[in-house]
């Protein structure tokens, strides 16, 4: 099937000679995560960019310039281009985050079921602001507010890192809260 | 398809070659018809929308630039629906950009009548100029329309550098090197060509950066001396601007058929040995 | 005027009944029938029943479906590719979610059907990011159908492929634009292309592709099964079939409901409830943030082209939002514009600053200190970014803001101080 999609058309570019530059490196733990996902995409395509890129974030929670330089070098993919193409997209960061992102949705419906209310109450419990993370290295918590996720029929709704939880309450946000708390062993604020 | 194609364009009929596009036939035609995005030596992209016309049949109107010709077509350039989508276009860059060194896009504010402060008062691209990363040219996005040409330059069409992409979306849309790096961490190799197709200025060599910072900046002073690069075998034909006996700038002519205006960072900016002596000359690029 | 009888479920009739991730389940209920009826009775064939049933494209841009899947098998190139359009982003639109969710082999089935009519040996699924859930749900069914010889090198011993991949969106309405679509699949931002060229000639790997909206495509089943002739007496001419329309906000019972072409939004509100907590009916928004508000007088309008065109309404991906009365409506309006403004793409100058700006007019408005020219500059960004902009997505960023300014007084305060 691979050899379906040679034509590649339009504007993708596969650079082979990227000048030596020597810049800082990624984090160990970068590194290992990049080198694992990049391992299970041996005669990488373009076309398979996407994909890439949920693993990696997927492993690593953002995209940091160390780490899209590595994977720009081990792409054949542009640094500029393939910054580009991470900035385009929501779910991908490109600042630290939570390791766990909490986005409360703020489509329409969900505003029509007090989903503002739901972001303050968040922010009361966490103590941070939408976008800022908690929490040093150790595992840590990040909200934010996010377009309209298509679980309007359960609104109000969010996404508890990858997996959408439906008809929220105070309660229950207090409860996800608190259950993070208790699984990562801290107190207080920190998460 | 290899046959021309006749099409009418204000009432008036042309036939022009297979593979055409509007704006060819509005070329031929010598009706003057705005554009800021379109360049013949790149890929046209019809992102400025300035150059639409009104088209027989269709719901939007079409970007000329892009838009293939076909036969039997019936396009319409001077409706009010085109007048003022162009106006709009026009405006709505006047509010939010730096349009002070982008005199086609100024002519043609005033051709459509635009009246910018009824759309100010709002958001800005404006931030602080890049200047300090290389000593051949500025950075200044805040007179940047994103139309895309410096981007093409150093990427496909011409120089296959990839230094530069445009980044985020929406109206934070942006040119960046990635992570806004320093371009001596990118691998801009300073040909300049993205300074030549730049419409607004926003990127600009740096002595006319500094002429204009200085008030010595005057193109009605200047001369254009037409040379040979001395540099290497290709022979481009260099543009040189001069003002008061020295070169201020270095361009390429565009309808050259083989450079097609784009030069390297020799030619572009490697002209100070002319002056003999000068005060650069024993700093490191 | 009255619409015809309510046909039983289509769409949803395995929606809630059979466990998603059983095929036996999905074999049992009619499952894989109409592939193999395709596979027996032809190409042409598949193509002139969906011609006689006059479906059109669900997801807003109501292209008929039987001349596109005609035009993909007829155009010049090769390899073709088939698309699941699941990026499903539009506010108050969760239909696809649901057929993935709890009927996903309708959609490896339908991919395969089309795969088989069109020339193509390989499906691609772009579902949205967010929808993980779903993901898993086809994923799965999607295994499980290239084990029992539905997919794969030799689809029900035909001797003909097709396989299907799955590809996640990275959160971004646009991608539910088909070019942008393509664009990102590609491994590039989703920015749109312009057309022409069109999909069924250039689309993914600028190769003909045939992509339809996760409803058209689950509405083949039925019509195969069935034949083109009786789905087209369901519904009335000019919008055959049944269409899911999803229903949220201040609805007694939010959800996914099937009707026949011609109902009414009234026919809708009481199917779902009515307005929730007994409260008053305040605005109705048709077809989500590309939508508009529906003066209260048409909910008796049948919910059809010939009916909605004139009065400048469209049904759009079938999402109804009801607001109550207890909703300032202009917050609203500003949200919606907030919404396309966080969504444009940022290619083009009519969108890009456009809707930029609508935002900080109607920041003006709800705010209390409009400008005197305000609503004349909605109007002139509004037809600026309707008739320039690039794609869809700016072409109807204006739509429920200017249809606010025709449904709702304008907003109190010192406009013009």
């Amino acid at each position: 099937m691979s050899d379906l999609r040679v034509d590649r058309g339009g504007r993708a570019a596969i650079q082979r000679d990227q000048p030596e530059v020597p810049l800082a490196a990624p984090t160990p733990e970068e590194q290992e995560a990049a080198d694992r996902v990049l391992a299970r995409y041996s005669g990488f395509r373009r076309d398979q960019l996407l994909p890439l890129l949920h693993d990696v974030h997927a492993e690593t929670g953002w995209f940091s310039e160390e780490l899209t330089r590595y994977l720009s070098q081990r792409l054949g993919v542009p640094f500029a281009d393939l910054y580009g193409v991470i900035s385009f997209y929501a779910l991908f960061k490109t600042a630290p985050a939570g390791r766990t992102v909490l986005r409360v949705c703020k489509g329409v419906p969900c505003y029509l079921h007090g989903a503002y209310e739901l972001g303050l109450h968040l922010q009361e419990l966490l103590g941070v602001g939408p976008e800022e993370p908690i929490g040093d290295g150790a595992p840590s918590y990040s909200w934010e507010w996010f377009a309209c996720l298509g679980q309007c029929d359960y609104a109000p709704a969010m996404l508890l890192g990858e997996e959408a939880v439906r008809s929220v309450t105070p309660e229950l946000l207090e409860r996800i809260v608190k259950e993070g708390r208790e699984t990562h062993g801290v107190s207080g604020n920190s998460l | 398809m290899l046959e021309p194609v006749t099409l009418t364009v204000d009432g008036r009929q042309v036939t022009m070659p297979a593979g055409s596009t509007i704006l060819g036939a509005l070329n031929a035609l010598d009706i003057d018809t705005p554009t800021l995005c379109y360049d013949p030596g790149l890929t046209p992209v019809n992102v400025c929308r300035v150059c639409v016309v009104e088209l027989k049949g269709a719901r939007v109107l079409a970007p000329s630039c892009s838009r293939q010709a076909e036969d039997g077509m019936e396009i319409f350039t001077d409706t009010p629906r085109v007048r003022d989508a162009r106006r709009m276009v026009l405006e709505m860059l006047q509010s939010s950009v730096d349009t002070s060194t982008a005199p086609t896009l100024l002519q043609y504010a005033v051709r459509y009548g635009t009246q910018p402060d009824r759309l100010e008062g709002g958001a800005t691209v404006e931030q602080p100029v890049r200047a300090g990363d290389n000593l051949l040219y500025v950075r200044d996005y805040s007179k940047c329309i994103l139309c895309y040409k410096c981007v093409e330059a150093c990427g496909h069409d011409v120089q296959k550098t990839f230094a530069i992409s445009v980044a985020g979306r929406g109206f934070d849309a942006h040119i960046d090197t990635g992570f806004d790096v320093a371009l001596g961490d990118s691998p801009c190799v300073y040909c300049g060509n993205c300074v030549a197709v730049c419409p607004t200025g926003a990127l600009m060599g740096r002595t006319e950066f500094d002429m204009r910072q200085t008030g010595t900046w005057d193109e009605k002073a200047q001369t254009q001396v037409d040379t040979i690069c001395p540099y290497c075998g290709v022979g481009c034909q260099l543009r040189l601007h001069v003002q008061d006996n020295r070169i201020v700038k270095v361009s390429s002519p565009r309808e050259h058929p083989v450079t097609r205006g784009f030069l390297c960072v020799k030619g572009r900016f490697g002209y100070e040995f002319i002056h003999g002596g000068s005060e650069r000359k024993h700093r490191r690029l | 005027m009255a619409y015809p009888a309510t046909a039983s479920n289509l769409l949803l009739a395995r929606c809630g009944l059979v466990d998603p991730a059983s095929i036996d389940d999905y074999e049992a209920h009619d499952g894989f029938q109409a592939l193999r009826r395709a596979l027996e009775m032809g190409p042409e064939w598949v193509i002139e029943q969906l011609t006689l049933s006059g479906l059109v494209g669900r997801g807003g841009a109501a292209f008929p479906t039987g001349r596109k899947w005609q035009a993909v098998r007829a155009a010049q190139g090769e390899p073709r590719y088939v698309i699941l359009n699941a990026d499903e982003s539009e506010p108050g639109t969760f239909s696809n979610r649901k057929l993935l969710e709890e009927d996903p082999f309708s959609s490896v089935e339908a991919m395969a059907i089309a795969g088989l009519t069109v020339g193509s040996a390989l499906g691609y699924a772009y579902i949205r990011g967010e929808y993980t859930t779903a993901t898993r749900y086809l994923a799965t069914a999607i295994d499980a159908a290239r084990e029992r010889g539905y997919l794969g090198a030799d689809v029900l011993g035909s001797g003909r492929p097709f396989d299907i991949e799955i590809r996640r969106g990275g959160g971004a309405y646009i991608c539910g634009e088909e070019t942008s679509l393509f664009n990102s699949m590609e491994g590039l931002r989703g920015e749109p292309r312009s057309k022409p060229p069109f999909p069924v000639n250039v689309g993914v790997f600028r190769k003909p592709t045939l992509i339809n909206n996760v409803e058209t495509l689950v509405s083949v089943q039925p019509i195969l099964l069935k034949g083109g002739e009786a789905f087209a007496q369901l519904g009335v001419p000019g919008f055959t079939g049944t269409k899911l329309f999803c229903l949220s906000g201040h609805i007694a019972h939010p959800g996914v409901y099937e009707a026949p072409g011609g109902t009414t939004l009234r026919a809708l509100l009481e199917m779902a409830g009515g307005v929730a907590n007994g409260r008053d009916l305040q605005a109705v928004l048709m077809g989500g943030a590309a939508g508009m508000f529906v003066p209260l007088e048409h909910l008796d309008q049948p919910l059809i082209p010939s009916a909605l065109t004139p009065l400048g309404l469209t049904i759009g991906s079938g999402a109804v939002i009801i607001f109550d009365d207890t909703v300032d409506m202009w917050e609203v309006t500003r949200l919606i514009a907030e919404f396309f403004a966080e969504e444009s793409c940022g290619q083009c100058v009519p969108c890009r600053v456009g809707t930029k700006r609508q935002v900080e007019i109607l920041h003006r408005f709800t705010m209390g200190h409009g400008r005197p020219d305000d609503e004349q500059l909605l109007q002139e960004i509004g037809a600026a970014m309707g008739d320039a902009s690039i794609c869809g997505l700016g072409q109807t960023a204006a739509w429920a803001v200017l249809s606010a300014l025709k449904v709702f007084p304008s907003p109190s305060g010192d406009i013009g101080a």
